[in-house]
């Protein structure tokens, strides 16, 4: 054997336990769903062919004689949950950067708090949502009695106020009472705000902090020179050298989204208020193993796949040409 | 001598045998911890699945136990689930690893129309007098004239009340043949802003009424249509909306919808007066809140007598190889003992076993035989294929009410529309 094959062969055995993983875990799975997406199948009995029928039954639609329907309403509904929930990227992006920023500055105990803002990251995901429902509880939660504590306060000051004032009257204030992860409108803001807070100290503030010491300091020195402003060199210098940081980030963000929210529907709200907090990831356990649509939650995880796809083609293809890859 | 071994064009050299050999036997090592072990003990093995909790658990260990010792050829094993049961015994299906018995409750239809049960109607005739059981209870096990389980406990809805709160404000305990007026004038005397700062500390019912009081249906009994948008059920779904918005006695529904709320703290803090609880809540009620004083009665009617209901009961799987002693076992499970070992947490649906229980009890509740009353008027959801699919969409047009996102009659009307369309769809695919 060559030198080149037998290197070959040892990086291959090197390779091996990962890539066996990866075929037993992941592409025999992901073969087996694309499989699955062409069959019926309740899981109690064997599989049986539909051909497309699943994606017809998912993406089409229908007439009777109340006119033209979509075939599933309730898929769309979701993905537009889905979409919504990942509108907190973002913002959990923006506080990272901001984290990272701070820790990186010379300031006393940065390693403590580099430590307490990582801290939910290393937790269990599921203690977290617990602590969260309390939090968002609605008669006792932490949120809502200081709520109310506060406008308390702030009548009992206006009270005093108007007492010292004859003639002044004050209306006191009623303590908005938000109904957090149970109401409608409230619930999905609900979800994002703690994805924020779990996210934001978590693996991003860790790579924007790799980035962020990655960067020249002599680029700020020229541009001190130069006499830019801390506001300049954070545009002009710090962003431009993030870049890379940044497009990784969102494009592994992205994805993630598009796959979350399951956890939080599955352990907090069971996808409600009315279907609020259902996601497609959500949608497809119920449908694989609450309905027992097996072939149909497979159809939707393919349909799942090509958005997540196209979605990050479309990033490479148009974010990737801002990337600044100094 | 070394030798190396050759693959074609591909020579192997000793050392990069070395390496083949370790990762062979590092795979070997990872399959032969996969699938089920054999047993070596010459006993027949059963496998029993069961979502025990902390208190039931022992109660199943002790009659296995006991089982195991009368008879020494058979091992069991029991697998707790304690969540997401189904889900978990699906996936063993799913995987040729089903148990040989499994606890079923209300997920017993979606199993059972498909073929997982062991059919022990004859088993039954020749062996079991069935005579002293609860017709209904047995119903509820028997598709198409098979019957695949016997209940061990029967579970239902009740109301429990905390009678020093009844006594400080002068009103009269509930009894057994109340109905949903009753209720709300009791809940009216009984809801109070104890601090005066403009919020409700107690109130004086946290609950909802059951469909079937108003003589609500949610599915017709064949699973076929929906029968939720009926003036019963807008009648019912706008008595509770009264209850939290016109009269101001229950909670808000995202107050009492909450999970992981503590009901017992509630109770126990005083913070509603009359609840409605389950069986399965008894044994909890009885740990957490032996400093109150409370009681139980049946759910109120409102056109009839009506509350929701359910079962327990452990099943033989289709596929056990070992169906002579799974039935041995299975009797166990709907004995007297066990059944009365259970009684703590539903009503034994053998009435003479339920009625000596309920004449031995020395604990809370001392209106125990509520629940014998309540069983005459049991409401389960109908065992129809597809159920949790089809009571998804009412769940959901339930959660728009009391979200005030939709009124009663909208509600209902989307519900019937997407169950209509949902059993249309799954006709198609049974068609295909």
């Amino acid at each position: 054997m060559t030198i080149h094959r037998r290197r070959n062969l040892t990086g291959f055995l090197f390779l091996a336990p990962n890539l066996f993983g990866f075929m037993v875990f992941t592409a025999v799975p992901v073969g087996a769903a694309f499989a699955l997406s062409l069959f019926q199948w309740d899981l109690f009995h064997p599989p049986r062919f539909v051909g497309l029928q699943n994606f017809v039954d998912l993406l089409g639609w229908f007439r009777d004689a109340e006119g033209r329907h979509l075939a599933d309403p309730r898929f769309w509904k979701y993905l537009w949950n889905t979409l919504f929930l990942m509108t907190a990227i973002p913002i959990q992006m923006g506080a990272s950067l901001f984290l990272a920023i701070v820790l990186n500055q010379k300031i006393r105990g940065r390693v403590l708090f580099r430590t307490v803002f990582y801290l939910p990251t290393v937790c269990a995901g599921v203690g977290i949502m617990l602590l969260w429902m309390w939090i968002y509880n609605p008669e006792f939660g932490l949120f809502n009695t200081v709520i109310k504590a506060v406008v308390d306060f702030f009548n009992a000051g206006t009270a005093r106020l108007a007492h010292l004032l004859p003639g002044v009257s004050v209306r006191p204030l009623a303590a908005p009472h938000p109904t957090w992860l149970k109401g409608y409108h409230w619930a999905k803001p609900s979800l994002m705000i703690m994805r924020v807070w779990g996210g934001m100290g978590g693996t991003s503030m860790i790579l924007y902090l790799a980035g962020l010491q990655g960067i020249s300091p002599e680029l700020y020195e020229a541009a001190e020179i130069d006499g830019a402003g801390p506001w300049q060199r954070f545009r002009h210098i710090t962003l431009p050298m993030l870049t890379p940081t940044t497009f990784f980030i969102f494009i592994t963000s992205v994805i993630g989204g598009f796959q979350g929210g399951f956890d939080a529907a599955y352990v907090m709200t069971r996808g409600g208020p009315d279907g609020a907090t259902t996601t497609i990831s959500y949608y497809i356990f119920n449908h694989a193993f609450r309905w027992f649509n097996m072939g149909y939650a497979a159809a939707i995880a393919v349909v799942l796949f090509f958005i997540v796809f196209a979605v990050t083609l479309v990033n490479w293809k148009y974010g990737g040409r801002k990337v600044n890859y100094l | 001598m070394k030798h190396s071994l050759q693959f074609g064009r591909l020579r192997v050299r000793p050392d990069g045998m070395r390496a083949v050999q370790a990762l062979l036997t590092v795979l070997f090592l990872l399959f032969s911890g996969c699938g089920p072990a054999s047993p070596r003990d010459g006993k027949v093995h059963l496998v029993v699945t069961l979502p025990a909790d902390q208190l039931t658990k022992p109660i199943y260990e002790t009659v296995v136990t006991d089982f195991e010792r009368r008879h020494p050829n058979i091992a069991v094993e029991l697998i707790s689930i304690p969540r997401d049961y189904y889900g978990k015994v699906l996936v063993m299906i799913a995987g040729r690893d089903a148990p040989d018995l499994m606890w079923m409750g209300q997920g017993f239809t979606e199993f059972a129309t498909r073929g997982v049960f062991l059919d022990i109607s004859e088993r039954l005739a020749a062996e079991v007098d069935m005579k002293e059981f609860l017709p209904q209870a047995l119903s509820w096990y028997r598709i198409a004239g098979k019957q695949y389980g016997v209940p061990f406990g029967v579970d239902m809805e009740f109301i429990v009340y905390n009678k020093a709160l009844f006594d400080r404000a002068a009103v009269p305990y509930p009894s057994d043949d109340w109905d949903v007026w009753e209720l709300l004038e009791k809940a009216k005397k009984l809801t109070k802003d104890l601090d005066g700062d403009g919020r409700t500390d107690q109130y004086g019912f946290r609950g909802r009424i059951d469909p079937s009081a108003f003589g609500a249906e949610i599915l017709a009994r064949d699973g076929s249509r929906a029968l939720c948008n009926s003036p019963e059920m807008i009648e019912c779904l706008k008595f509770n909306l009264d209850l939290v918005f016109k009269w101001k006695v229950a909670p808000l529904p995202d107050e009492m919808d909450q999970e992981g709320l503590d009901d017992y703290a509630i109770f126990r803090q005083g913070r509603a007066a009359m609840m409605k609880m389950y069986t399965w809540n008894l044994p909890f009620l009885r740990k957490r809140c032996g400093d109150v004083d409370w009681d139980i009665v049946c759910s109120p009617k409102a056109r009839q007598p009506g509350r929701w209901a359910s079962s327990q009961a452990v099943l033989i799987s289709a596929d056990t190889r070992h169906p002579d002693e799974a039935w041995l076992l299975c009797r166990e499970f709907f004995g007297d003992t066990f059944m009365e070992a259970m009684a703590s947490r539903g009503l034994p649906p053998n009435l003479r076993v339920a009625r000596e229980y309920i004449a031995r009890n020395r604990q809370r509740p001392a209106n125990l035989a509520a629940l014998l009353k309540g069983a005459g008027s049991l409401h389960p959801f109908p065992r129809v294929p597809h159920l949790n699919e089809l009571l998804a969409h009412y769940w959901a047009a339930v959660s728009a009410v009391y979200a005030q996102r939709a009124t009663p009659e909208e509600a209902m009307a989307r519900a019937e529309k997407e169950i209509r369309r949902a059993v249309a769809r799954q006709r198609r695919r049974k068609a295909r």
